[in-house]
C-alpha cells in the first residue's frame, strides 16, 4: 500500500520549471508553425457526453475514463480530440463556410496499460482541416506535420503513409471475408504476423497474394512498393487507394517532401473513423509514434453534417524524448535580474521593480544580505544584480561578466511603456 | 551507422538464436568467451546482443533497448506488448496446455467450478474468459506449478508443456491442448520503420535459413 496523499495517480505527472519550460517551448513552436499554415486555435470542453467518442469509431472503450454525472449521463474524459471538433464544427457552421482550419493544444485522458512508459494524461497539438476532398488536403497535412517538426530542429524522421481502403480491398479480393477477416485486421493491429500466417494458410491464395499478406510490413518503402502491390492486387478498392497513395507521393516530390515519407500498405486504422490515408511518424528516441494523422471523411456524418475532414496531431510528450535524444534544446531569451535592497531603500527598490517588471524585465526579490543574494545569483544563472543600498544609489551587479556599476536611482534608465 | 541491438532470452533458446544467425553472418565471438559482460559487441557489423530474463525481452524491444528481441511465443503472449511479430523460428518447440489429475477433474473441465494454478495469468484469462467462456478461479503461482493439484491447491494446471514427463511423474494427465508454442522474432515498431533496410534483410536471410531446413527434414 502505498500513502496516497503523498503521491499521483498512475500515468500522471508533474512538470517542475525546467522540464515544464521545455514543453511550453515545443508547443509554442508548433502553435507558431499551425498559425503560419492558417489554422485557428479552437478549445472545446475536457469533458464530453460518451456518445460523442463511443458512436464515432473513436478510442475503445476501456481506454476511456468514464464516469456518470448527477443527472444521470455517462461522461467521458476528452480521449481524441478530432470528434470532439468535428461534432463541434458541425453544430456550428454550414457548408457555405468551409474551409476551415482549426488547431489544439489540450490535454487527452487515456487507460494506457501501466508500466509501459506511457502516460494516461498526455499533451496533444494537432490540426484538422475540413471541407477539403482532395489530394491537395491530404499533403498540407502531411507537409505541415513535416514542417512541424522542421521547425522543432528535427532533421531524422519518417512519415509512414498508408490507406484504409488498401487492405479491405485486398482481404476482399482474396476473398478472405466474416470472421477471419476480422481475426486478420486484428493481427495485422497487433503486429503479429506469424498469426496472419496461419490465418492465410486456411485459405487457397494465389501464392503471391499470400506471400504479400505473410511479409506486409516488409511492404514498405517509396513509390515501388505500391508498384509491386499494383502487380498484386486489381480490384477497384485497392486500386483507388493505391492511386491514391501515387498522387500524394507525385505531389509530395515535386514539392520536395518525398525524402520524409515512406509507404506502408500494412498500416491498418487503430480509430475505425479513418476512410482515405492514415499516417505515422517515427524518429528515433522513443519507441512509439510521434504523430498520427488521417482522412476521415464520413466522422460528420455522426454528427449530422456532411465534410470532408483530415488532420493530425503531434504527441507531444512521446516527441519530448525524440527531441532530447537528437540535443535539440531551446534557449531562453533572457536571463532573469535579482532584486536586492536595504530597509532604506525598500520603498524605492520596489517601487522601481514595479516599473523594470513593466516595461519586461522578469525580475526576483530577494530577501538577505548581499553577498548571499550575489552567491545565489551565480548559482542559479542570473543575469544581474540590483542592489538598492538607500533611497538614491542603486549598485548594478553584471553576474556573468564579472562587473559591477554604481549610479543614481534617478539615472537607471527605465523605458516606461 | 547505429547499432542493431539484440535481446535474447537467456538459456537454450539464446544458444540457439545465436547458432542461425550465425549462419546468416550476423555471429558475436564475444559472445562465446567466457566473460561477466552483459553486453557483446561485434564492430564488423556494428551488431550489438544481450541476454536478459524471458520475460524482459518484449519489454526491451517494446521500449526500443532492444531493436530485435528472441524470445518464445508464451512470453509474447503473456507481455502483450505493443511490437511486431515477424516469424515463427521453428525451434524451442513445446507447447500451452491444461493438466491435471484426469480421474478426478474430466466432468468439470467445462464448468465455472474450476480452480486453475498457472504461471502465465494472461494466458489463462485470455484461454478460459474469452476462447472458452468459462469464469474459473485463477491462481496465480511463480514455478513448480505441477505441484498445485498433486497437493490440492487447484484443479488443474495451464502450464508450459514440453515431453510431458513432470506431468507424468506426479500422476498428471494433459486434458486439453491450449496452443502450439515455439520461438519467435520480434521486432521493435519503430526500428522496423528506420532500421528498415538491415531488419528486412535479417527477415529474408532467415525466412530463407529455415524453410530449406524445413525441406531437409
Amino acid at each position: 500500500m502505498i500513502n496516497k496523499r503523498l503521491h499521483t495517480p498512475e500515468g500522471v505527472k508533474d512538470f517542475l520549471p525546467d522540464e515544464f519550460a521545455y514543453k511550453r517551448n515545443v508547443e509554442k513552436i508548433t502553435e507558431r508553425t499551425f498559425l503560419s499554415w492558417g489554422y485557428k486555435r479552437v478549445s472545446t470542453p475536457t469533458l464530453e457526453y460518451s456518445e460523442v467518442f463511443s458512436d464515432t469509431g473513436s478510442v475503445p472503450g476501456p481506454e476511456k475514463y468514464r464516469f456518470l454525472s448527477r443527472e444521470g449521463d455517462i461522461l467521458v474524459l476528452r480521449s481524441d480530440m478530432t470528434p470532439a471538433i468535428c461534432r463541434m464544427a458541425a453544430g456550428e457552421y454550414s457548408e457555405g463556410d468551409l474551409p476551415l482550419r482549426f488547431y489544439y493544444v489540450e490535454n487527452m485522458f487515456r487507460y494506457n496499460e501501466k508500466n509501459q512508459g506511457k502516460m494516461r494524461e498526455m499533451t496533444h497539438c494537432g490540426i484538422e482541416l475540413m471541407g477539403e476532398s482532395g489530394v491537395e488536403g491530404d499533403c498540407e497535412v502531411i507537409i505541415c506535420a513535416a514542417v512541424s517538426l522542421l521547425n522543432l530542429g528535427l532533421k531524422s524522421f519518417k512519415i509512414d503513409i498508408g490507406h484504409a481502403d488498401f487492405l479491405e480491398g485486398a482481404l476482399e479480393e482474396a476473398g478472405i471475408s466474416g470472421e477471419a477477416a476480422l481475426s486478420i485486421k486484428d493481427a495485422i493491429i497487433d503486429k503479429d504476423y506469424i498469426k496472419v500466417t496461419e490465418i492465410t494458410e486456411g485459405f487457397h491464395l494465389e501464392e503471391k497474394k499470400r506471400y504479400f499478406l505473410q511479409n506486409l510490413p516488409l511492404y514498405l518503402g517509396g513509390e515501388d512498393v505500391l508498384d509491386k502491390a499494383k502487380d498484386i492486387f486489381k480490384n477497384k478498392r485497392s486500386l483507388d487507394a493505391l492511386e491514391n497513395m501515387q498522387k500524394i507521393y507525385d505531389y509530395l516530390k515535386e514539392c520536395g517532401f518525398e525524402k520524409y515519407i515512406c509507404f506502408d500498405l500494412g498500416i491498418v486504422p487503430q480509430l475505425d473513423y479513418y476512410t482515405g490515408i492514415i499516417f505515422r511518424g517515427y524518429a528515433s528516441g522513443t519507441g512509439y509514434s510521434i504523430l498520427s494523422g488521417g482522412r476521415y471523411d464520413r466522422l460528420s456524418e455522426c454528427f449530422e453534417s456532411d465534410f470532408p475532414a483530415v488532420g493530425f496531431v503531434l504527441k507531444i510528450d512521446e516527441l519530448i524524448p525524440v527531441l532530447e535524444t537528437n540535443n535539440i534544446s531551446f534557449k531562453n531569451k533572457k536571463a532573469d535580474t535579482l532584486l536586492i535592497y536595504t530597509a532604506e531603500g525598500k520603498s524605492c527598490a520596489v517601487k522601481t521593480g514595479i516599473k523594470l517588471r513593466k516595461s519586461g524585465m522578469n525580475i526576483e526579490n530577494y530577501y538577505g544580505e548581499l553577498d548571499r543574494g550575489l552567491e545565489y545569483a551565480a548559482e542559479k544563472g542570473f543575469g544581474g544584480v540590483l542592489y538598492f543600498s538607500d533611497s538614491e544609489n542603486v549598485r548594478i551587479f553584471n553576474i556573468a561578466e564579472d562587473q559591477e556599476v554604481s549610479m543614481k536611482v534617478s539615472e537607471l534608465a527605465v523605458s516606461e511603456e | 551507422m547505429e547499432y542493431l541491438t539484440f535481446a535474447l532470452a537467456k538459456g537454450r533458446l539464446a544458444e540457439k538464436a545465436m547458432e542461425l544467425l550465425e549462419e546468416i553472418g550476423i555471429g558475436c565471438d564475444e559472445m562465446k568467451e567466457d566473460s561477466r559482460k552483459l553486453l557483446f559487441t561485434n564492430e564488423d557489423i556494428k551488431c550489438r546482443f544481450f541476454l536478459a530474463k524471458a520475460q524482459d525481452v518484449p519489454t526491451y524491444v517494446e521500449y526500443g533497448a532492444a531493436d530485435i528481441g528472441i524470445v518464445g511465443r508464451d512470453t509474447l503472449l503473456e507481455e502483450h506488448r505493443n511490437l511486431y511479430q515477424v516469424m515463427d523460428l521453428k525451434f524451442g518447440k513445446c507447447r500451452f496446455a491444461v493438466a491435471g489429475r484426469a480421474d478426478e477433474v474430466t466432468d468439470r473441465l467445462n464448468s465455472n467450478d474450476l480452480r486453475v494454478a498457472t504461471k502465465y495469468l494472461n494466458v489463462a484469462k485470455d484461454y478460459y474468459f474469452n476462447k472458452k467462456r468459462q469464469t474459473v478461479e485463477l491462481i496465480k503461482l511463480n514455478g513448480s506449478v505441477e505441484l498445485a493439484p498433486v497437493v490440492g491447491l487447484s484443479d488443474v494446471i495451464l502450464d508450459i508443456v514440453e515431453t510431458g514427463s513432470t506431468l507424468e511423474a506426479n500422476g498428471l494427465k494433459v486434458l486439453e491442448e491450449v496452443c502450439p508454442l515455439s520461438a519467435r522474432l520480434a521486432v521493435n515498431r519503430v526500428s522496423m520503420k528506420l532500421k528498415y533496410d538491415r531488419i528486412s534483410e535479417i527477415i529474408r536471410g532467415l525466412k530463407e535459413l529455415c524453410s530449406s531446413d524445413d525441406q531437409n527434414r
